[in-house]
């Protein structure tokens, strides 16, 4: 029994020597082959990836004519030398809308100036860097109302995001 | 005559007494009394009356929206089906649904022209493969992803969205 076992645990490795190394590309390794190593090539293709965190609604009442809000980008993994950038389009021209009525208001990007133009660069966070965030400050100018009727107001934001 | 003019003294005095006893009784009066008394017929200031308050209760802060981001969408030329992950994060669990719009973007006057548009797409959701409206020659579009968010109230109510720029591959 003990023979036996011997003899074919012997046949096994001589098989797995026999069987030699196989590099990269299905090429074999045997005990003829000129060149005695092999090479694998391991990769991973790190996409582009990141999250933002946007604002879902800015609400004013008669008591509360600001109001702050946060914009984040996290996770963020970028190709060298590009950048992250989310830009800020309002639908109405900063207007809150009803109807052909208007009640105007502002947006500050970190305690800047109000926006003037409807899409301006508010975010930007470069390769290297993981995350960015900015503070929103928002608020009504009732200097600058058309507001005749009763009922609700309102205006939508698209944060548009581009990598380059 | 003399009699006479005992009764113009005896009225004269009178009156004047009547006077000095009149502005006594008004001085003598209570402070409050005499200053809410301000028409002089007994009307009084309201103690309940108050400046004006406005609405009390602040408005809620409702949670930002989370958007993960969207790489190349890549599809075979003269194929409809494309593969790309357009995903809902978790961290929306409980607030907003979102739907993903592709848009071709072609010069024309609305700027874009609708290639997929999805349904409502559930926190911790992915879609991985989208049908386009139709096939596509080859090369490399510039296209953006519309994400909407919508609250998950009865109404689905839109919140602000989101434009994702990025490249229709098409090979």
């Amino acid at each position: 029994m003990k023979k036996t076992a011997c003899v074919l645990l012997a046949i096994v490795l001589t098989v797995l020597l026999g069987a030699g190394a196989v590099a990269a590309e299905g090429a074999q390794i045997d005990q003829d082959s000129p060149d005695q190593s092999g090479s694998l090539n391991v990769e991973y293709d790190m996409g582009v990836a990141y999250t933002v965190t946007i604002p879902a609604s800015v609400t004013f009442t008669d008591g509360e004519k600001t109001a702050e809000r946060g914009l984040q980008a996290s996770d963020v993994t970028l190709p060298e030398g590009q950048a992250l950038r989310v830009s800020v389009t309002s639908r109405n021209g900063f207007q809150m809308r009803n109807g052909e009525d208007y009640i105007d208001y502002t947006m500050k990007v970190n305690q800047g100036t109000p926006l003037e133009e409807d899409t301006r660069n508010v975010l930007t966070v470069r390769a290297g860097e993981t995350s960015g965030w900015a503070v929103l400050d928002f608020a009504t100018d009732l200097d600058r109302t058309h507001a005749q009727r009763a009922g609700q107001y309102s205006d939508t934001l698209t944060f548009t995001v581009t990598v380059g | 005559m003399l009699a006479l003019l005992l009764i113009y003294l005896a009225l004269g005095i009178l009156s004047g007494v009547m006077t000095i006893l009149w502005t006594v009784r008004q001085t003598d009066r209570p402070e409050t009394e005499a200053a809410d008394d301000v028409c002089g017929v007994g009307w009084v200031l309201d103690p309940d009356a108050a400046d004006t308050r406005l609405p009390g209760e602040p408005a809620e802060v409702e949670q930002n929206v989370t958007i993960a981001g969207i790489g190349a969408v890549t599809v075979p030329a003269g194929e409809r089906f494309a593969a790309g992950d357009f995903f809902n994060p978790e961290e929306n669990a409980g607030l907003y649904d979102m739907v993903f719009e592709l848009r071709l973007l072609d010069g024309s006057p609305q700027g874009y022209e609708v290639l997929y548009s999805s349904a409502l797409v559930s926190p911790g959701k992915h879609i991985y493969e989208i049908e386009l409206a139709h096939a596509l020659k080859t090369g490399v579009y510039d296209a953006v992803v519309h994400v909407q968010p919508y609250r998950m109230d009865q109404g689905h109510t839109r919140t602000n969205n989101a434009d994702i720029m990025t490249a229709l591959v098409v090979r």
